[in-house]
């Protein structure tokens, strides 16, 4: 295979092989969409998602945490509730 | 409750060569889902299987679901003779994984992965198209609206059009 030939433009150096190697590293990454999680989409709470990502990844892992603890709780009131009914 | 700071203190201070997955990754990146484990794809060397076997020698790792009292050892011997491990430990559960469906190996994953840094901890997680790629590929009814979810993040993160 013939190397590239480079060709200057202005400051940065052309390659037409890498525009390609880009473009197919871009279509790689693509994901098409798939329609059963177009359905499942439509009731995703965005809310939700724009507080979470204004947050670091620590404060992320400390609100889960937070919630396995919620979610113990309530499995442990309901084993409670069980018991006395 | 899984101790998520102790977990990622325990496999990154050793310098185990690591990538989070799964759900953790996906909280990492903005979910807002229930997450009980901390799953990983490691490096299948014998430095790495040798650090893994001595950072999680004194958490009482144990084969999840297992019935007790099963001769399991927990050693280097162990991990070259598998390859992935749902394991139960002092700090929560824990998913080693050698290899993922859609996504291969450690080293199959690393270009994809970003450095994320939490507790003063710095460690490798799998990149937000890679981690819609991969649960896209495990093809699990149970991970369709993890998957939505994903995808509005990313969407939300890039400010594309849907």
């Amino acid at each position: 295979m013939k190397p590239a030939r480079l060709r200057e433009t202005g400051r940065e150096c052309y390659n037409p092989l890498k525009k390609v190697s880009d473009k197919l590293a871009k279509k790689a990454l693509k994901l098409e969409p798939d329609p059963v999680i177009e359905v499942y989409k439509k009731d995703i709470d965005r809310t939700l998602i724009r507080e979470n990502l204004k947050l670091s990844v620590e404060e992320r892992l400390l609100k889960l945490m937070e919630l396995q603890r919620f979610a113990r709780e309530l499995r442990r009131a309901g084993r409670e509730m069980r018991k006395t009914s | 409750m899984t101790d998520f700071k102790g977990l990622l203190r325990t496999l990154s201070e050793p310098g185990i060569e690591f990538i989070l997955v799964g759900g953790v990754a996906a909280v990492a990146h903005g979910s807002a889902r229930l997450t009980q484990d901390v799953d990983v794809v490691y490096r299948r060397t014998k430095d790495n299987i040798a650090k893994l076997a001595t950072a999680l020698a004194d958490k009482t790792p144990y084969l999840r679901g297992a019935p007790p009292g099963l001769p399991f050892r927990w050693d280097q011997e162990s991990i070259r003779r598998g390859l992935n491990f749902t394991l139960t430990t002092d700090l929560g559960d824990l998913d080693l994984l050698g290899e993922i469906t859609g996504g291969g190996g450690y080293e199959e994953l690393l270009p994809h992965s970003v450095v994320i840094r939490a507790f003063g901890i710095e460690c490798r997680c799998l990149d937000l198209p890679h981690l819609i790629h991969v649960k896209r590929a495990a093809g699990r009814p149970r991970d369709l609206e993890a998957i939505a979810e994903l995808e509005a993040i990313l969407h939300e993160k890039t400010g594309d059009q849907e």
